[in-house]
C-alpha cells in the first residue's frame, strides 16, 4: 500500500532524509518513530505530498506519488500534528467541504458525515464554527475529516498531541479497527507505548537514515538486548552516547 | 501580579520588540527591500503631493489678507482634530492586539512582571504603532505650514511640543476604551466591532470629505466660498479638545508670537493624567479583559437560512469539487468581519466614483465631441484601475486566504489547476457586474455617444477577465499563508507587484484601443465612411488587445500555477 524507494530530501547542504526504502502492505499498522529533527515529519509529508522528494519515489495504493498524484492522493488520508482548519466553517461543513474536493457527492455522504461526526464525539457540535472549538476537538474533526473519503491508506503525524486520554483511546481503536478490514495505517508517534500496543511493524528513523524496521521482536533481536520495552530498545538503537547518559544514571 | 515597578522593568519589556525589528532588518531578503523601496516612493510621492496641495492652498489664501487668518486657524484646526481622531481610532484597533492578543502575553502575565510595568510598556508599543504612519503623513501638512509661515522654526517647535501630548492623550484614552470593551464584550466580538466600526469611520470620512466638494477649492471665482466650505465642513470645535490646545499653540508659534502657557499646561498636564488613568484602570480590570480574550466562545448560530440556501441551490448546478471550494469560499467571506467589512469601503468607492460624473459641471453636455469621447475613453482607464484597487483587495489574496489550512487541498486529489480556475470563476461574475456598473453608469453621466460606451462594457469585459487571471496567477506565485488578518496580503510584496502588472495591463489595452476609437470617432466627425486602411488598422488593433487580454490570463496562471505546485508547505 506504501512503499518507498530510495528518497532522499536535502535542504541546501542538508540531508533531511536520505536513502530512505520502506514498503508497509496492506492491513499493517506502521509505527514510525525518531528522535526529534530525525526526518519523520519530512518523510510523512513527503508521503502526502506537502513536501516533492529531492530524489526516490512513493507509492501509494499502487501510484506513483509524482506521476499519479490524483490518483495517488484519491486513496490517501492524512492527519497532521498541528489542526489547522478553515475556521469560519462549521463542523458538518468542513466535512461536507473535504468530500467534495476528493469528489464525494450525494448518495449517502450526510449519513457518512453524521456518522463520523459521532464517532469522534462531535455530534453535538456539528453546527458550530470550527474557530470555536478546542486543540483537541479540532484534531478529532481532522481524524473525522481524513475518513470521510474512505481512504486506503492513512497516514498520521503525532496523533496523541492535544488528545484526552478517552479521545486516545478512541484513536487507538479506530485505527486497529481500520487496518483489519485491510487498509494501511502509517503513523508517527514519540508515544512509545501506543507505537508498541498498537503497530504490527516499528521503522526507526536516526539522522534521516531508517536504522531499524521490524516488529518487536525484531527490533529487539536487532538491539541485541533482552529486555521487551520499546523504551530501551529505541534508546539503544537511536541513542549511541545518549544512551549511555540515560543507562549511567538509571545504574 | 505587584504592583511596584521600575523604569528598568518597563525598559527590559520593550527590549524584545526592539530587537525583532533588528532581526528582521537583518534578514530581510530582496523581496523584502523591494517592498520597502517601493513603499517609501510612493510615501515619498504621496508626501510631496500633499506637501504641494497644502502649500499652494496656503499661499493662495495668504492673497485675501482679511480672510487669511481664520481660514488658516480653521485648517489647522480642522488637521489636529482630524489627527486627533485618526489616532484615536488607530489606538483603540491596535491596543487591542497589543494589550490583549499577542502571543507573548501568556508567558508575560504569567510571569512575575509588575502590572504597571506591563501596561506602560504595552502603552508604549501601541502608541508607536498607531501614530507612527498618522505623523509620518503629518509632517508634509506641517511642513507646508512651516514654509508659509513668517517663524518657520518656531511653528516647528510649536508642533513638535504640542503633538507629542496629542499622541500620548490618543493613546490612553484609546488603550482605555479597548480595556472597558474587553471587561463587558468576549474578545472575538470586540474585534469584530471595532473592524466594522474602523471600515464605517473610514466610509464616513471619505463621504464627508467629498460631498463637500473640495475641487471647489481649485476654483479662483469661489474665494467666497470658500470660507462656507470651511465653515460647513468645520469638525465640532470645542475648547475642551486637546486639538483645539494644540491649534492654539501652533497659530501662536505660525504667528512668531509668544507660546502660550495656557493650552501647553493643559496638554502636557492632560497627557500626564491620560496615562494615570489608564494604568489605574489597568489595575482593576486588565486581568478580566484578558481571561476573557483567553476563553472560547461558542460559536453563534453559523449558518443564516436565508443566505445559506440560495447559496447552495445556485451552487448545486456545478460539479463536487468547484462547489465546494466555492462554498467555502463564500461562507468564509460573510462571516469573517475582516472580509465582508471592506465590501463598505468599495461600496464607498463605487459611490464617490459615480458621485465624480454625477456632479460634473452641468454644461458638460455642451461640451465637444471630441472632449466627451475624451473623457469616456480616460474613463474607461479609470474603472480599469478602480478595478485593479478592488482585486488586490478581494482577487490576489483569494489563494493567500486559505491560509495554514492550505495543506487540506493540497494532500487532496485536486490539481493546483482545478484549484486555481476555482479561485478565477469564484471571481470573476462580482468583478463583472462592478466593472458593468461602473462604465455604463458613468458614460451615462458622461451623455458619451452610444459607440464609446459600447466599446467601454466590451472593453472592461475584457480587462476584468485578465485583472482577475492576474490576480489569481500573481497571487498563487506570491502566496503568504502565514497571517494575522486578509487584509495584510494586499500590501505584501506581491500585492504591489500585482498593482504594478495591473496598472500596465491596464494602460497597455487602452493604448491599442485608442487606435480604434480615434480612427471610428475620426471618420463619424468627420461624416465619412472607414476606409479599408483604416478598418485594418482598427481590426489589428482589437486582435492585440484580445490577445493581450487572453495573455493576461493565461500567462500568470500558469505562471502562478507552477510556482504554487513548487512549492513546500
Amino acid at each position: 500500500m506504501i512503499r518507498l524507494t530510495g528518497v532522499d530530501k536535502r535542504y541546501g547542504a542538508r540531508d533531511a532524509v536520505k536513502g530512505l526504502s520502506l514498503h508497509v502492505p496492506a492491513g499493517e499498522l506502521f509505527g514510525f518513530l525518531g528522535p526529534n529533527g530525525a526526518g519523520k515529519t519530512t518523510t510523512i509529508k513527503m508521503i502526502a505530498g506537502l513536501l516533492k522528494p529531492t530524489a526516490g519515489d512513493i507509492f501509494l495504493a499502487g501510484h506513483n506519488l509524482q506521476s499519479e498524484p490524483v490518483k495517488a492522493k484519491a486513496a490517501l488520508g492524512f492527519i497532521p500534528d498541528r489542526p489547522f482548519l478553515y475556521e469560519k466553517l462549521s463542523a458538518t461543513e468542513f466535512l461536507r467541504f473535504v468530500a467534495g474536493i476528493y469528489g464525494f457527492d450525494g448518495n449517502g455522504l450526510e449519513g457518512r458525515i453524521d456518522e463520523l461526526l459521532e464517532l469522534v464525539e462531535l455530534i453535538h457540535v456539528r453546527s458550530e464554527l470550527i474557530e470555536s472549538f478546542s486543540h483537541g476537538m479540532k484534531q478529532r474533526l481532522v481524524m473525522a475529516a481524513a475518513f470521510v473519503h474512505q481512504p486506503r491508506v492513512l497516514v498520521v503525524d503525532e496523533p496523541m498531541v492535544g488528545l484526552d486520554p478517552k479521545g486516545a483511546r478512541l484513536i487507538k481503536r479506530v485505527f486497529r479497527e481500520y487496518c483489519d478490514q485491510g487498509n494501511t495505517v502509517f503513523v508517527s508517534t514519540h508515544t512509545l507505548e501506543v507505537a508498541q500496543a498498537l503497530c504490527d511493524r516499528i521503522g526507526i528513523i536516526v539522522n534521516g537514515s531508517l536504522v531499524a524496521c521490524g516488529t518487536m521482536d525484531e527490533l529487539q533481536s536487532r538491539a541485541e538486548t533482552q529486555q521487551h520495552d520499546l523504551e530501551q530498545i529505541f534508546l539503544k538503537l537511536t541513542g549511541g552516547e545518549g544512551f549511555k547518559e540515560v543507562q549511567d544514571s538509571s545504574d | 501580579m505587584t504592583f511596584e515597578f521600575t523604569a528598568r522593568q518597563i525598559l527590559a519589556l520593550l527590549v524584545p520588540a526592539g530587537q525583532g525589528l533588528r532581526n528582521q532588518r537583518h534578514k530581510a531578503g530582496k523581496g523584502e527591500l523591494f517592498r520597502i523601496l517601493l513603499f517609501a516612493s510612493i510615501t515619498l510621492a504621496f508626501g510631496l503631493l500633499v506637501f504641494g496641495g497644502f502649500y499652494r492652498l496656503l499661499l493662495y489664501i495668504g492673497r485675501f489678507s482679511e480672510f487669511t487668518a481664520p481660514l488658516t486657524h480653521q485648517i489647522l484646526d480642522t488637521v489636529s482634530t482630524f489627527v486627533l481622531t485618526v489616532l484615536f481610532a488607530s489606538s483603540v484597533i491596535t491596543a487591542l492586539s497589543v494589550h490583549y492578543l499577542s502571543d507573548d502575553l501568556s508567558l508575560l502575565v504569567s510571569s512575575p512582571v509588575p502590572l504597571p510595568a506591563l501596561h506602560a510598556s504595552r502603552l508604549i508599543m501601541t502608541a508607536v504603532q498607531s501614530s507612527w504612519m498618522v505623523l509620518l503623513f503629518s509632517v508634509p501638512i506641517y511642513s507646508a505650514f512651516a514654509v508659509t509661515a513668517p517663524a518657520p522654526w518656531q511653528f516647528l517647535l510649536a508642533v513638535a511640543i504640542g503633538l507629542p501630548p496629542l499622541m500620548v492623550i490618543a493613546t490612553a484614552v484609546g488603550s482605555m476604551v479597548t480595556s472597558m470593551l474587553m471587561a463587558v464584550f468576549p474578545a472575538r466580538r470586540v474585534r469584530e466591532m471595532l473592524i466594522l466600526l474602523g471600515a464605517l469611520f473610514v466610509v464616513l470620512l471619505v463621504f464627508l470629505i467629498r460631498v463637500q466638494q473640495p475641487e471647489k477649492l481649485l476654483n479662483p471665482r469661489s474665494i467666497y466660498d470658500v470660507t462656507e466650505f470651511f465653515t460647513s465642513f468645520r469638525s465640532p470645535t470645542s475648547p475642551m479638545l486637546p486639538s483645539s490646545w494644540t491649534t492654539s499653540l501652533l497659530i501662536a508659534g505660525r504667528r512668531a508670537e509668544p507660546l502660550l502657557t495656557l493650552p501647553l499646561v493643559l496638554l502636557w498636564s492632560t497627557a500626564a493624567a491620560s496615562v494615570v488613568m489608564s494604568s489605574w484602570l489597568a489595575r482593576g480590570i486588565y486581568l478580566r479583559g484578558y481571561t476573557s480574550a483567553q476563553e472560547s466562545r461558542p460559536a453563534r448560530l453559523s449558518s443564516l437560512p436565508f443566505i445559506d440556501r440560495p447559496l447552495e441551490a445556485l451552487a448545486g448546478v456545478f460539479e463536487p469539487r468547484f462547489r465546494s471550494l466555492l462554498l467555502k469560499d463564500v461562507r468564509t467571506f460573510i462571516r469573517d468581519s475582516t472580509q465582508w467589512s471592506q465590501l463598505l469601503l468599495l461600496l464607498a468607492l463605487v459611490v464617490v466614483y459615480l458621485y465624480n460624473f454625477s456632479v460634473l459641471p452641468s454644461n458638460f453636455t455642451f461640451a465637444t465631441f471630441f472632449l466627451q469621447n475624451l473623457f469616456s475613453f480616460l474613463n474607461l482607464g479609470l474603472a480599469g484601475f478602480v478595478l485593479s484597487a478592488v482585486a488586490v483587495r478581494f482577487v490576489f489574496p483569494s489563494i493567500s486566504a486559505e491560509g495554514r489550512a492550505f495543506w487540506i487541498v493540497r494532500s487532496s486529489p485536486l490539481t493546483t489547476s482545478q484549484f486555481l480556475w476555482s479561485k478565477f470563476w469564484t471571481s470573476v461574475p462580482p468583478l463583472l457586474v462592478l466593472s458593468q456598473v461602473l462604465t455604463w453608469a458613468s458614460n451615462h453621466f458622461l451623455g458619451a455617444s452610444a459607440f464609446m460606451t459600447v466599446l467601454s462594457a466590451v472593453t472592461i469585459l475584457l480587462i476584468t477577465f485578465g485583472i482577475v487571471g492576474l490576480g489569481v496567477g500573481l497571487g498563487a506565485a506570491f502566496p503568504k499563508f502565514k497571517f494575522e488578518n486578509v487584509t495584510q496580503i494586499a500590501g505584501s510584496a506581491g500585492g504591489l507587484i500585482y498593482m504594478i502588472a495591473a496598472s500596465t495591463f491596464v494602460a497597455a489595452v487602452l493604448f491599442f484601443e485608442a487606435f480604434p476609437a480615434y480612427f471610428y470617432l475620426s471618420a463619424q466627425y468627420r461624416g465619412v465612411p472607414l476606409d479599408s486602411r483604416a478598418m485594418m488598422i482598427i481590426g489589428g488593433a482589437m486582435t492585440i488587445v484580445v490577445l493581450l487580454n487572453i495573455l493576461a490570463v493565461w500567462l500568470p496562471m500558469r505562471w502562478g500555477g507552477r510556482r504554487l505546485a513548487a512549492m513546500e508547505i
